[in-house]
């Protein structure tokens, strides 16, 4: 059917009324958490654990890089998936921008919810979809700056670059998983099936408290 | 309020709810133009049916200061039904009004008259049926467990999913028989599990339901209405 | 109620009952998930997320056309296409005609209920394509031909023992009966199909208007795979699975996980906006969105409108004591429990689905779970009396209502009644097993006894009362 006729049905069965102003926008919500930075990083941990992610915290970004050289060794992975400028010299020639075949894959997120033990990952021209999610083991580094409490928070974030909104951006809460076989829960179906986290944990000077999201007020 | 069911099957469960209102001090009346407030006609689909009948309902209890029904469903009947039925019309006011002065029978003994404390003995192993209208439509759940740990020698045993429909559902026990017929299957394997000798309940609607299969799989469990276990274990 | 429609639901019915396995099963679900939400839905927070989404979505649904155009707008300002389909056959015609234009050979599917409700997989069949279920439990469903059984969990009527015969069959070897070893095999099997497919398409939890994104909310990963990896990326979504904004996302992913699935959040909830940027490596080049209305429109402004506000997080059949019954293939229809039972016959019409209306004891558990605040047993109430309002209906129920109202109006006759039905009453309690299952109480009788009957009314016994006690 054509847009307009379409719409046109639609409007006909509503009844006229002036469209009301953001009646939908934040109205009312419960008093946000408000946490410090060493509780919102515990609580995260926690949530992590509890969705079987393998998680580290570790006091700089060269902890956690020498964490996932070791992690590398130990797995004898022959190649890992990663966006071109997350990339360090120390395992160079595992690199690799394809996922399909890679063991492992290692992604940056862009932010992470304490309240559900989520990491969010935005794709771009570096940053393949297939980086943490063809992979069947993948990792994440977190740093503390971008834990925020809750979900809600992020969307806030997101929502103020809607614009520019990437074409892909997925909010990852531990393996994948299924109990759609006579409800027997099961790790790992089509997405990864195990997942890492290093929690960069810097020294309390560099880090913005995001315990508290300001436009709840 | 005696219900159609109550005034044509349970009769004794009229005579208790009056034995036991007036043991607690309540003037009872029974005003004989009441019938039925329309609830298997409403439940059916038959609107215009029930709207008559609920009207005779309003005129029946124009003039009673509160109600008190020996059902949830019925009580709930006026309380969440009549709106519905009577909304845009001429006795919409008169219909709100007599929801507000409407109680189910343990409700009006609890929250109204505020018993804490019952003169009434009993010694068995009971299991109390909740009925979906009584506990979902009126949010009647704490007030007939108080009133049965208020009896001596009761002990309480919860039921296992008990906020699960026992299969009544009034035309729906004859219309889908067999649907009903598990569903009351599975309620009274829920009673037995408890080792209860005695069913209480709110509604003889469900308890004529579970009654009816209880006996029919050869048990002997009794069951009551509250009122009658109240009123048959009144110390003088 | 035609006779035979009635004979086939009554069948329905009776293969479900009598396959203690599959009560089993049921029963254990609901238990499971009654479990796991009773306690969220007793916390604060849930109260207020289940106001804010019923807000939300009232407010979307009042002004629908607004938020649609919105959305279709943003999602072509990002590259995508978007299709208008009026009804099912509009849908169909329109993917299947984007499949052979794109000379697609191998379709793969992430979890769409409305996709199924379009009869999408058979068109598409139609054309020489071979579309491939990637939702582990539709793929189960898909394999063994049969409808999904609930709406979250497909094929939770299945055993262990039943799936790897079935995979088995499919692999050409035994397979373990284990529930690890089934999904490797999955899992094998769907990501090379994951790999060659031409197309891949998804359903969409919520469409976001302000921003053109499609919102997926899942588990195994299928759903990324499915918009990630074909070239072409179709869409396919009802009318009314729209928000505003992003942020209006929060409320539902509050409680969408926890009533749907009994967790505080899904393995992955991804927001897609257009295909792949120009400089991106990865994501489908094409993008197209087929907004579905088939009689949702109808819906809208009447009286029934709050069905439209459904997440379908499958809450309502994991509490409904009928559904924990026969399960989901006795509703016959794409949508099983008690949001079937309004939806379907609303979307398909009455005379597709007479018994659902009355497939019901009214008990209220649904209206009571539903996060979307939708009257459930209300609308199924109403249904009954469209039902019987406007179809002949049998004549006995309404010649029996009507004669009990105008007794019921009148006291003196009603006593009258009373007078006659007594004695009658009391022969079916004194007849015992004699009457069992014979006569007007059959349908009582075979299955339960009568009750004891009294042989006097109340009003008699009063009347009784009076008369003694004097003025």
């Amino acid at each position: 059917m054509e847009r307009r006729a379409f719409l046109e049905r639609l409007r006909s069965h509503l009844a006229e009324e002036e469209p009301q102003q953001d009646a939908s926008a934040q109205p009312d919500l419960p008093e946000r958490r408000v946490l410090g930075a060493r509780e919102r990083i515990d609580l995260f941990i926690d949530r992590l654990r509890e969705l079987g992610v393998e998680v580290q915290v570790v006091a700089s970004r060269q902890d956690a890089k020498d964490a996932v050289e070791r992690l590398v060794g130990e797995r004898a992975w022959g190649s890992v998936a990663c966006a071109p400028g997350l990339r360090w010299p120390g395992i160079s020639e595992k690199w690799t921008a394809e996922a399909r075949e890679a063991p492992f894959g290692l992604c940056e997120a862009d932010w992470a919810v304490a309240e559900t033990g989520t990491v969010v990952v935005k794709s771009s021209a570096d940053v393949r979809r297939g980086h943490s999610l063809l992979p069947p083991a993948v990792g994440f580094f977190v740093s503390e700056r971008c834990i925020f409490p809750t979900v809600g928070d992020v969307l806030h974030e997101l929502a103020a670059v809607e614009r520019a909104l990437p074409s892909c951006i997925s909010f990852i809460s531990g393996p994948s998983n299924t109990a759609d076989i006579a409800s027997v829960h099961v790790v790992g179906v089509h997405g990864p099936r195990e997942v890492f986290a290093w929690v960069i944990a810097e020294a309390a000077g560099g880090a913005v408290d995001h315990g508290s999201s300001g436009h709840d007020e | 309020m005696i219900t159609c069911l109550g005034d044509a099957l349970f009769a004794r469960v009229g005579v208790a709810t009056v034995q036991v209102l007036r043991n607690l001090g309540v003037a009872v009346d029974f005003p004989a133009a009441q019938t039925c407030c329309g609830q298997p006609a409403y439940n059916a689909g038959y609107r215009d049916a029930a709207r008559d009948t609920a009207r005779a309902f309003l005129r029946a209890f124009a003039g009673s200061e509160s109600v008190v029904s020996i059902s949830g469903s019925c009580a709930a009947m006026v309380r969440e039904g009549f709106p519905d039925l009577f909304a845009g019309c001429p006795e919409e006011a008169a219909a709100a009004e007599l929801a507000a002065r409407t109680y189910e029978f343990s409700e009006f003994l609890v929250d109204v008259l505020g018993v804490r404390e019952l003169p009434v003995s009993r010694h068995a192993r009971v299991a109390l049926h909740h009925s979906c209208h009584t506990r979902r439509l009126l949010g009647v759940v704490e007030q007939p467990v108080r009133l049965v740990q208020m009896v001596d020698g009761l002990e309480y045993i919860p039921l296992a999913n008990a906020e699960q429909c026992c299969g009544f559902g009034g035309t729906f026990a004859v219309k889908m028989p067999r649907i009903s017929t598990a569903m009351v299957d599975e309620k009274v394997d829920r009673i037995l599990e408890t080792g209860a000798d005695l069913l209480v309940g709110l509604d003889m609607s469900c308890l004529m339901n579970i009654e009816g299969r209880l006996r029919r799989r050869g048990h002997a469990v009794e069951v009551r209405h509250l009122a009658e276990v109240l009123a048959a274990g009144w110390r003088a | 109620m035609s006779v035979a429609s009635r004979k086939a639901f009554d069948e329905r019915v009776e293969r479900a009952l009598g396959d203690e396995m599959l009560q089993e099963v049921i029963a254990e679900g609901q238990d499971y998930m009654q479990a796991l939400v009773e306690p969220a839905r007793a916390e604060a927070e849930w109260a207020a997320a289940v106001d804010q989404i019923a807000r939300i979505r009232a407010h979307t649904l009042a002004h629908l056309d607004r938020y649609v155009d919105q959305f279709a707008t943003n999602v072509e300002e990002r590259g995508g296409h978007v299709f208008f389909a009026a009804d099912a056959a509009e849908a169909r015609r329109y993917v299947s005609d984007l499949a052979q234009r794109q000379r697609a050979k191998l379709i793969v599917k992430s979890k769409s209920m409305v996709t199924e409700e379009i009869e999408l997989n058979s068109a598409l069949e139609a054309i020489g394509a071979k579309v491939v279920e990637t939702d582990l439990g539709e793929f189960i469903v898909q394999m063994a031909h049969e409808r999904p059984f609930h709406i979250v969990a497909p094929a939770i009527h299945k055993s262990l023992e039943q799936i790897r015969q079935l995979f088995s069959a499919a692999a050409g070897r035994q397979l373990e009966a284990d529930a690890r070893a089934l999904t490797d095999y999955a899992r094998g099997v769907l990501r090379e199909q994951f790999f060659a497919a031409d197309m891949g398409i998804s359903g969409c939890n919520f469409g976001v208007a302000a921003t053109g994104s499609v919102v997926l909310v899942t588990n195994e990963g299928n759903g990324r795979m499915t918009t990630t990896l074909p070239r072409t990326h179709v869409v396919v979504m009802g009318v009314e699975r729209l928000v505003p904004t992003i942020e209006d996302l929060e409320p539902i992913l509050r409680v969408l996980p926890r009533a749907g699935a009994g967790e505080r959040i899904t393995a992955y909830v991804t927001a897609i906006t257009g295909p792949r940027r120009d400089d991106e490596a990865d994501g489908p080049r094409e993008m197209h969105v087929v907004i579905v209305d088939n009689g949702r429109s109808r819906i809208l402004g009447g009286k029934y409108e709050k069905i439209l506000m459904c997440i379908r997080c499958g809450a309502c059949l994991d509490v409904c004591p009928v559904y924990r019954k026969i399960g989901g293939h006795a509703y016959d229809s794409v949508y099983p429990g008690p949001i079937g039972a309004v939806l379907s016959p609303l979307l398909d019409g009455l005379e597709c689905h007479p018994e659902l209306p009355f497939a019901s004891s009214l008990c209220g558990a649904c209206t009571e779970v539903c996060p979307a605040r939708i009257p459930l047993a209300e609308y199924i109430r109403e249904l009954r009396e469209d039902s019987v309002g406007n179809g002949p209906g049998p004549l006995a129920w309404r010649l029996g209502f009507q004669a009990f109202a105008a007794a019921a109006a009148r006291p003196r006759l009603w006593a009258a009644a009373e007078a006659v039905a007594l004695p009658f009453l009391r022969l079916m309690s004194a007849g015992g097993a004699l009457l069992n299952g014979r006569g007007p109480l059959a349908a009582w009788t075979r299955s339960r006894d009568f009750p004891r009957a009294e042989g006097t009314s109340f009003r008699a016994l009063w009347r009784r009362g009076q008369d003694r006690r004097g003025p």
